[in-house]
């Protein structure tokens, strides 16, 4: 029925060991307003990338092999589509404006060299187990050493969950900021039913 | 990809479908954000059993077929909630999943599970039923679920559908009925399962919980290998 052992092997090649923990703690709880960001979400819906995690040929090798694996033990565009802003400049530029200066001087990041993404996901939809190979920085900014963080939009509901390694992340309030640390595998999922709003910073922390 | 209805601009409430009997008798807070709640205070032991025995005959047993027999699907033209081939407009879990499916994006490809029930365990089945001895044995049934990744189980309140539909009562007596559930495998990555408030992680296989009624729960399969569950559900003995 289901073969996995592709994606096991993947992992196992990492050595990638669940029973090791990952030490994970909430870093800080960004002030923002969640309505803000869901308007913004309503307004430009007709603009969103919506797309559903399989390969595609601007991501690197890694992402790839980790999308084929998925696929190959049943994600598909049924179980995994998301809805997202901010590779449009001009969204990346509101996105900023509505996170705001002292939020990223909180995070230790220069907004002009950030990547923005907010993230919709629908019920029922869910972020297979992967690690972020970070493509879309790294077109704008190159291969520097970024750092990925997590941020909730708004306050947690039902249904609404991340695990990062070892680590189960939920009851979240409205900007709390976790950071997702590079190489770490992760995976997310909404089985609730109201949409999930989640908003990924990638900068160079100074 | 476009959704073929505009996203609800008001929270929907999940209390709203939850068959009335059931808010009454089992009051609770309804609040995601509820800090000060029990929802984490139902687990109740880890079983002893051949938890691994179980689980890779489970699996054996949905690879002779392949075919999930779990799914839940909304029927526009009918305005009808179906749980694989069975209309359920007339279950109490109509109007939850009527919350979930319909104007909603949970559909048949992202719920699917296989299910194995009752005389369905063979030589596994008097051993599971003895474990449950407050249960009256008569009506009790055991159901193994297998969550393959990419499918969840939509949020929701138990109403029981399979014990009505097992024992032909016409509703069910919410204040006698129980539901306990195990884990039949180490919890593993990607694999979610929020019970109210509380979300689980590190579980063991074995480890068993009290899905007391009335509590608000879902799960969701994001990782790589099934996601096995085992639930008991009856009557109590010594209650009603």
């Amino acid at each position: 029925m289901l073969d996995n052992q592709y994606f096991k092997k993947y992992l196992d090649d990492r050595k990638i060991d669940l029973s090791e923990h990952l030490e994970l703690d909430k870093l800080c709880t960004l002030e923002i307003n969640p309505k803000e960001f869901e308007d913004f979400a309503n307004a430009h819906r007709q603009e969103a990338t919506v797309k559903w995690y399989h390969p595609r040929p601007f991501l690197n090798s890694t992402t790839n092999e980790q999308a084929i694996n998925a696929n190959w033990v049943g994600y598909n565009e049924h179980n995994t589509t998301e809805s997202n802003w901010g590779l449009d400049p001009a969204h990346n530029t509101t996105l900023k404006e509505l996170v705001g200066t002292h939020n990223f001087e909180a995070l230790g990041i220069d907004p002009d060299k950030s990547l923005l993404r907010l993230l919709e996901y629908m019920p029922g939809h869910s972020l297979p187990l992967h690690c972020d190979g970070m493509e879309g920085f790294k077109r704008l900014y190159g291969d520097g050493d970024a750092t990925r963080f997590f941020v909730a939009i708004s306050d947690w509901d039902w249904g609404h969950a991340l695990q990062v390694h070892d680590n189960m992340i939920a009851n979240w309030k409205a900007g709390d900021t976790y950071i997702v640390p590079s190489g770490v595998f992760h995976a997310s999922a909404n089985f609730g039913i109201a949409p999930k709003y989640t908003l990924t910073i990638t900068g160079v922390r100074s | 990809m476009k959704l073929k209805h505009p996203i609800s601009e008001t929270r929907l409430n999940p209390k709203d479908a939850v068959p009335k009997e059931i808010l009454e008798q089992y009051p609770w807070h309804w609040d995601p954000m509820e800090p000060n709640h029990t929802d984490d205070t139902h687990f109740m032991k880890n079983i002893e059993f051949d938890w691994q025995g179980l689980g890779d005959w489970a699996i054996k047993k949905c690879n002779e077929h392949l075919t999930p027999q779990k799914y839940w699907r909304f029927d526009y033209e009918q305005d009808a909630i179906y749980h694989a081939k069975e209309n359920v407009n007339n279950m109490p879990i109509k109007e939850q999943a009527f919350m979930a499916f319909k104007n909603n994006t949970h559909n048949e490809h992202n719920s699917q599970y296989f299910k194995i029930a009752n005389e369905e365990f063979e030589h596994w089945q008097q051993p599971l039923k003895n474990m449950f001895p407050n249960l009256k044995e008569d009506n009790m049934g055991v159901s193994l679920f297998v969550q393959p990744p990419g499918h969840t189980m939509y949020t929701h309140v138990d109403t029981y559908s399979s014990f009505i539909r097992r024992t032909g009562d016409t509703k069910a007596d919410y204040t006698v009925l129980r539901r306990y559930m195990a884990f039949v495998r180490d919890w593993d990555f990607g694999h979610f399962f929020h019970y109210g408030n509380h979300c689980f992680s590190q579980w063991k296989a074995g480890d068993c919980w009290d899905l007391v009624p009335g509590v608000y729960h879902g799960s969701a399969n994001a990782g790589m290998n099934p996601k096995i569950t085992i639930h008991w559900s009856g009557e109590l003995k010594d209650v009603g």
